[in-house]
């Protein structure tokens, strides 16, 4: 599983760091996301698909590697 | 969602801020022109990005916005006698004139200068329109004066209140780029409002509660544009511009005329809401502008002799349940600005954006926020000039229209989201 962000996309609503905080941040300074694990863990699949159907941006994409 | 350091940055405004520093590179209304309504009028107290100041208007009639404590030993101007030229302290009589500089003090031996090196921060403060605005920032980068519509036009064409909301600017200012909450905060107020009611469009808005929102930046902010179903194969599109930081301008419905706000920054927990109602080109009936001094569209009823709402949160807003369960509004609270200030205040002084939980049709907010941010660093980096700054940025109307859904709103911006005088906003 891997997992991309399109930052031309992402403005920031963050409703993925709420469905998966291990997976995504925004940084303390930023109004962007930060991916922290492009290749999260198969147990991570729900929280992961989560985001990318929560974000009002379509900004992530997750990938089967 | 913001981080609490960006949530920080963009509601902060008093001196040395990063938004307060955008914020003083902008004419402001600091005042409507009926507080001073005549020369040697009682002075009036003003606070504006948390600096604390007294305006007047002298015997000549100028006009002036200065610190509000006297430079001697700190009592209050507002107490002072507003007479021969100048504003004199109430305590040992020191005056001083409309560019704040000390002309007299009594006390001092004939022929004392000591006058002439005593001043008071003082700021510009000039009619235009019903409103007097103030540039708080460096002199050197005043910009020309404004040139919004509403105070452009003739006088009989329009009409500005403004009402004291009890929490930060931002999320005040958020609901006028908020299009979405109008179908449900507001619903009923579409039908009944006599400012409102009777436009097409309002069935759009009532019917369809999924508007999709599209947002364009513009040389001066952005077009914030609301989408819902209109009759087979097209959209009725109502389209909100933001001139930065603070002026929003709500879509018309039918020949209504059409209104705004400026949200404007008392201190990091309150802010005036400067409320306009204009035609472009007939004048206001003398039914219209009593509505609006009744207090009816988005305008509201005082406390008497104050600007604040006469439903305020010591009182929960006179919410009536009954005149909600008989659907008479869609919260129990009546009127649109009232509406708005009670869920707005409800959220806290300085609402943690830390825990939003954000949805597609917050495009407007969101992007907002980002150049709100981005013009204050780039302001302090760089020394940028802010979009918004230049007055060419204000001449712009909202409107309404139903399009073939094959059509972007963007294709007729320039047509019609152009303030041009003699020419009528388009409505629906």
């Amino acid at each position: 599983m891997r997992v991309t962000v399109d930052l031309d996309k992402c403005l920031g609503y963050a409703n993925c760091v709420a469905d998966a905080p291990e997976v995504f941040e925004i940084p303390e300074e930023s109004m962007v996301v930060r991916l922290l694990q492009p290749n999260p863990p198969p147990d991570m699949r729900a929280a992961v698909e989560a985001a990318v159907l929560d974000c009002p941006a379509r900004a992530i994409t997750l990938l089967e590697d | 969602m913001l981080t609490h350091a960006n949530n920080e940055l963009l509601t902060r405004t008093g001196p040395g801020t990063a938004m307060g520093d955008l914020f003083r590179r902008y004419w402001l209304p600091a005042l409507l022109s009926e507080e001073l309504p005549e020369n040697d009028c009682p002075p009036v107290r003003v606070k504006l990005l948390s600096e604390r100041m007294i305006a007047f208007r002298d015997s000549e009639g100028r006009y002036g916005l200065i610190d509000e404590f006297c430079a001697h030993r700190g009592a209050s101007l507002w107490f002072g006698r507003n007479e021969l030229g100048g504003l004199r302290c109430a305590y040992h009589g020191f005056k001083f004139d409309v560019t704040g500089q000390c002309v007299e003090i009594p006390s001092e031996p004939e022929g004392s200068t000591f006058c002439n090196r005593v001043k008071l921060t003082a700021y510009p403060l000039v009619k235009v329109g019903d409103v007097l605005w103030t540039y708080m920032g460096p002199p050197e980068h005043k910009p020309p004066l404004p040139e919004f519509e509403f105070v452009t036009v003739a006088p009989e064409q329009t009409y500005t209140s403004k009402r004291w909301q009890e929490c930060n600017w931002l999320q005040a200012f958020e609901g006028g780029i908020d299009s979405s909450h109008v179908s449900f905060l507001h619903s009923a107020g579409l039908r009944h409002d006599p400012l409102f009611k009777g436009s097409k469009g309002n069935e759009y808005n009532l019917k369809d509660l999924r508007p999709h929102f599209e947002v364009v930046e513009n040389d001066g902010g952005l077009f914030v544009a609301a989408g819902r179903n209109a009759d087979e194969g097209h959209y009725y599109w109502r389209v909100t511009p933001w001139v930065m930081p603070n002026f929003t301008m709500v879509p018309p419905r039918a020949d209504h005329p059409v209104h705004g706000h400026l949200w404007v920054p008392i201190d990091d927990e309150n802010c005036w809401v400067f409320t306009f109602d204009y035609h472009p080109t007939r004048p206001l009936t003398d039914a219209e502008r009593q509505a609006m001094i009744d207090g009816h569209g988005v305008h509201c009823e005082y406390v008497p002799g104050t600007y604040r709402p006469l439903a305020n949160k010591d009182n929960d807003y006179l919410i009536d349940r009954e005149a909600q369960r008989r659907g008479e509004t869609f919260s129990g609270v009546k009127g649109i600005a009232i509406q708005d200030a009670s869920v707005q205040e409800s959220m806290g002084p300085i609402v943690d954006r830390t825990k939003e939980r954000l949805v597609a049709t917050d495009a407007g907010i969101v992007k907002a926020r980002h150049m709100l941010r981005n013009a204050a660093l780039a302001l302090r980096e760089n020394g940028a000039v802010p979009p918004g700054v230049d007055p060419a940025h204000h001449r712009v109307r909202s409107f309404a229209i139903v399009l073939p859904r094959d059509q972007a709103f963007t294709e007729v911006t320039d047509e019609v989201a152009v303030a041009r005088p003699g020419v009528a906003h388009v409505s629906v």
